[in-house]
């Protein structure tokens, strides 16, 4: 009777699980699944304030133009360019957290934690008002440079092609680096304290807990993290390129996104901006599943 | 368990509810559903219920953020059509979404770029339908020539009237500088005085003049250092291009990568010359002029990265000497003004061989054209508004003020009270000033009437531009320039110089030729918008060349590029629909 009774209920408990996770699948759907139907532009000579199916029907125009314009491969390569030098710097948040981590006063822990979570939530228009003062040729930095003889002409960074792609780089792991390690400061939080005093009595000290305890433990979310980033390699997002943008950081400096953000919103050709982020879509789309398959290889697992 | 299970219940639901209302469609906004829609003949004008009316327009800002909205030009139009009017800012992205789901303000104004999407998707109401009801003040007779260029060619074939234009000028309408030049060669007056005014006739004689001033200024009070010039790099190849046309005597297409020959009304290619060898192009003008500035050591360091707000600063903290337009320097001249209200240093500005002045906009400003949209819940009202903007009342107001503001004299002729003028330069009176609304940002690109036109009492419309008004109106420095310089006001300088026939003005330019021409096809604007950037890009290495064989280089270099852009293609195309809409603009004269 009792068993009887279990297998009623099992139906409605389930029915309510599935009731609570509605919001999110609706928020899944109207976000990620209902814009898909704006492919459709694609194919279209689409002008803002005509109605979609009377415009001229252009059929794989748009994609076949995506392969003779040179902006697309110059674009491409700076977004791989930046995206290469990403995945290479994705160790930096762990190795942080657990340097962070084998500061012993909390107070100073937290301070240095907080001090670099900060600036993740400082705009990029704010950064580059900072990086402008700092390092324009009359900036506070670049003239201490040259007050210090480690420069002999104030030469702004700002305005100089050979250093986009380190100094972007810089700004923008300056900008993420505290929030980035924050996942992984959980994941020692996780790491069971008997494993460290194991490794105490068999004579270790910091550095050989941290490289034999923490960085095991910390793999793992590592390797869920990095397959997430090779899935994101063409997303790196146009904000910060846009704003340090000039005519000299130019060639270097404009990724897809940026390319995008210019052909589809700043000249309205929005058929053709939707074309090039199809392509963008089905290459990450292929990254990921290409890196789900190595993570399978490698662990014995897949991650998604 | 049961408390757990209602609280889970609860949350579910809230979120749900809570994605559902953020996808919840809005209306426009704007006006109240009061008035049914009929046919133009049939309107009657009844403007007994009180309605709500948006003007929406690129460039235009919020009438929430405008200080002294809704001033008293507002007021008397609001009480006049029993109506609440606001102002609406769009941008591209925000219009586009409105024209995509029909959900527009009342009365929009738009660019080129849009006006295929307008009439191809229905938008805009016939004006036509109005013209013998609501809409007088916009077919009146004087009005005609602008009227045919929209029937012609924003009509998408349809010969009948959807847009009017602001600023119309009336053929009468004589030429007028204004008191002060606002581009031109800009030059620090204290210091420009301190070498002797030296002549300046061309861009040779200027960077001599602004090296001579850095030699006796090399840096401000403050121990910044001192340029003679900055570069805006916001306005993508406007500081070069713009810079040369008051050098050589053009005005600019939209981009710069056109422009048209103010005297003969051709077009030529800017950047790809290479099919004029003779001729210096605007663009090679202005970036050659940047290039000698660079080699003398006079030019901003921070000239590739400077921004509109950046260059505001360094003018306001005294880093410039010069300059080609007064957009920046404004903050620069009031500080100083504040400090000592007999200061000498402040910037003002020297003709250069084309004077900006005596603009003939016989179609009305381009670029700028509004419509009653379609989905307008008031559309009857939304034209009765529209035909007052357009009306010489109404331009009256925003230039001149509400009458009061200006009387007519025993003589017949309006004129400003001396109350007005004294309440535009004294500080105090500020609120007083925005309050009244004269020249207010928004509504002043909006008035049907230019600033010169004479109005039928036989004033100008702008009763500012009147002769014994300019000279009450000059600052202390202005004043000392024309008394050094022998002027009765400072745009006297262009005044003679045009007489002398060593400067031309804009009164033969016909800017309505660019009305006249097509939709621009999509693959061109992709072209041209490619030989934009690929030049933006090529300036750096133009502008730092360091000798004339290097900036040829970068220049043959740049060639190449464009011409591989697809460059020649462009220029035909142009050249050809140029010609045709020249042909076609100039017929309906």
């Amino acid at each position: 009777m009792a068993k009887a009774l279990a297998v009623k209920h099992k139906p409605k408990k389930n029915y309510r699980l599935l009731l609570m996770v509605f919001p999110f699948m609706l928020i899944v759907l109207l976000f990620n699944y209902v814009p898909i139907f704006g492919w459709i532009y694609s194919v279209y000579d689409y002008i803002p304030g005509v109605p979609l199916f009377e415009c001229d029907f252009l059929g794989l125009d748009y994609f076949k133009l995506i392969f003779t314009d040179a902006n697309v491969l110059r674009t491409l390569k700076n977004t791989a360019i930046f995206a290469v030098i990403n995945i290479v710097l994705t160790p930096l948040p762990m190795l942080f957290a657990i340097m962070l981590n084998e500061i012993k006063n909390g107070a100073a822990r937290k301070f240095i934690q907080t001090f670099t979570t900060l600036p993740n939530f400082i705009s990029w228009v704010i950064i580059f008002s900072l990086a402008f003062g700092l390092f324009s040729t009359d900036g506070m930095l670049t003239q201490a440079m040259v007050n210090l003889g480690i420069t002999d002409e104030a030469k702004s960074v700002l305005s100089s092609k050979e250093s986009v792609y380190w100094f972007q780089t810089f700004l923008a792991q300056w900008k993420t680096l505290g929030w980035n390690a924050i996942i992984y400061l959980a994941a020692i939080a996780g790491i069971d304290q008997e494993q460290y005093e194991a490794a105490k009595v068999d004579g270790a000290g910091y550095f050989r807990c941290a490289i034999h305890v923490t960085l095991p433990a910390m793999l793992e979310t590592y390797v869920v993290l990095f397959i997430l980033n090779v899935g994101n390699f063409l997303n790196t997002g146009y904000e910060q390129y846009m704003l340090f943008k000039n005519s000299v950081t130019a060639p270097n400096i404009e990724v897809l996104d940026l390319y995008v953000y210019r052909i589809g919103l700043e000249n309205m050709d929005y058929s053709y901006g939707v074309a090039i982020s199809i392509i963008k879509s089905v290459v990450s789309i292929a990254l990921v599943v290409f890196a789900n398959l190595v993570a399978k290889k490698i662990r014995g697992n897949t991650v998604i | 368990m049961q408390t757990k299970r209602i609280l889970a219940m609860i949350c579910a639901m809230a979120l749900t509810a809570g994605i559902f209302a953020g996808c919840g469609s809005s209306d426009n906004g704007g006006g109240s559903k009061g008035e049914s829609s009929k046919s133009g003949a049939e309107a009657t004008g009844d403007t007994s219920e009180h309605v709500e009316i948006t003007l929406g327009g690129i460039n235009l800002s919020n009438s929430d953020s405008t200080e002294g909205w809704p001033t008293e030009v507002v007021e008397k139009l609001e009480d006049k059509f029993n109506v609440t009017l606001t102002i609406k800012q769009y941008d591209n992205e925000s219009l586009n979404l409105d024209l995509s789901g029909g959900t527009t303000c009342d009365i929009v104004q738009i660019n080129d770029d849009h006006i295929e999407g307008v009439l191809k998707g229905k938008h805009a109401v016939n004006l036509e339908d109005y013209k013998d009801t609501l809409a007088k003040n916009i077919f009146s007779d004087d009005m005609s020539f602008r009227n045919e260029v929209m029937k012609t060619f924003k009509s998408n074939g349809e010969n009948v009237q959807y847009f009017v234009t602001p600023r119309v000028t009336f053929g009468d309408t004589q030429a007028n500088y204004g008191t002060v030049l606002n581009n031109g060669y800009v030059v620090r007056w204290d210091l420009y005085k301190e070498i002797g005014c030296p002549e300046i006739n061309n861009d040779e004689d200027y960077i001599a003049a602004l090296k001579a001033m850095k030699e006796i200024y090399p840096e401000t009070e403050d121990g910044l250092p001192v340029y003679g010039m900055g570069v805006y790099n916001d306005s993508q190849l406007h500081s070069y291009f713009y810079k040369g046309c008051l050098a050589e005597g053009y005005t600019n297409l939209e981009g710069g990568i056109y422009v048209q020959n103010v005297q003969t009304n051709e077009l030529l290619p800017d950047i790809y010359d290479v099919d004029n060898p003779d001729v210096v192009t605007p663009f090679w003008s202005g970036v050659k002029f940047y290039n000698q500035l660079y080699r003398e050591g006079l030019l901003d360091p921070d000239c590739f990265i400077t921004k509109g707000e950046d260059l505001q600063e360094k003018y306001t903290k005294g880093q410039y000497l010069g300059g080609s337009v007064n957009w920046y320097y404004g903050t620069y001249n009031d500080n100083q003004r504040a400090a000592d209200s007999e200061t000498l240093k402040e910037y003002v500005t020297l003709p250069s061989y084309l004077g900006w002045g005596n603009e003939r906009n016989l179609a009305g400003w381009f670029g700028k054209y509004f419509f009653v949209s379609s989905h307008s819940p008031n559309i009857e009202r939304a034209v009765m508004i529209l035909d007052y903007l357009q009306s010489e009342e109404f331009s009256r107001d925003i230039d001149s003020g509400v009458e009061g503001r200006w009387e007519v004299g025993e003589d017949g002729t309006p004129a400003l009270t001396e109350d007005t003028i004294s309440m535009k330069t004294d500080g105090s009176r500020l609120d007083e000033w925005k309050k009244s609304g004269i020249g207010e940002g928004n509504l002043s690109a909006v008035c049907g009437e230019d600033y010169y036109n004479i109005a039928d009492d036989g004033g100008m419309i702008d009763l500012w531009y009147e002769d014994d008004v300019l000279a009450k109106s000059m600052t202390y420095a202005e004043k000392d320039m024309c008394e050094t310089l022998g002027l009765t006001i400072p745009s006297d300088t262009l005044k003679k110089k045009v007489e002398a026939g060593t400067s031309i003005d804009l009164g033969n330019c016909l800017n309505a030729i660019q009305m006249g021409l097509e939709t621009t096809p999509r693959d061109i604007v992709r072209i041209d918008s490619n030989c934009e950037e690929i030049t933006l890009n090529a300036i750096p290495n133009l502008v730092q060349a360091e000798t004339d064989e290097e900036f040829e280089e970068a220049k043959a270099a740049l060639m190449e590029e464009l011409k591989g852009a697809g460059a020649e293609q462009s220029v035909e195309w142009w050249t050809n629909a140029w010609n045709e809409a020249k042909e076609a603009v100039e017929g309906l004269i």
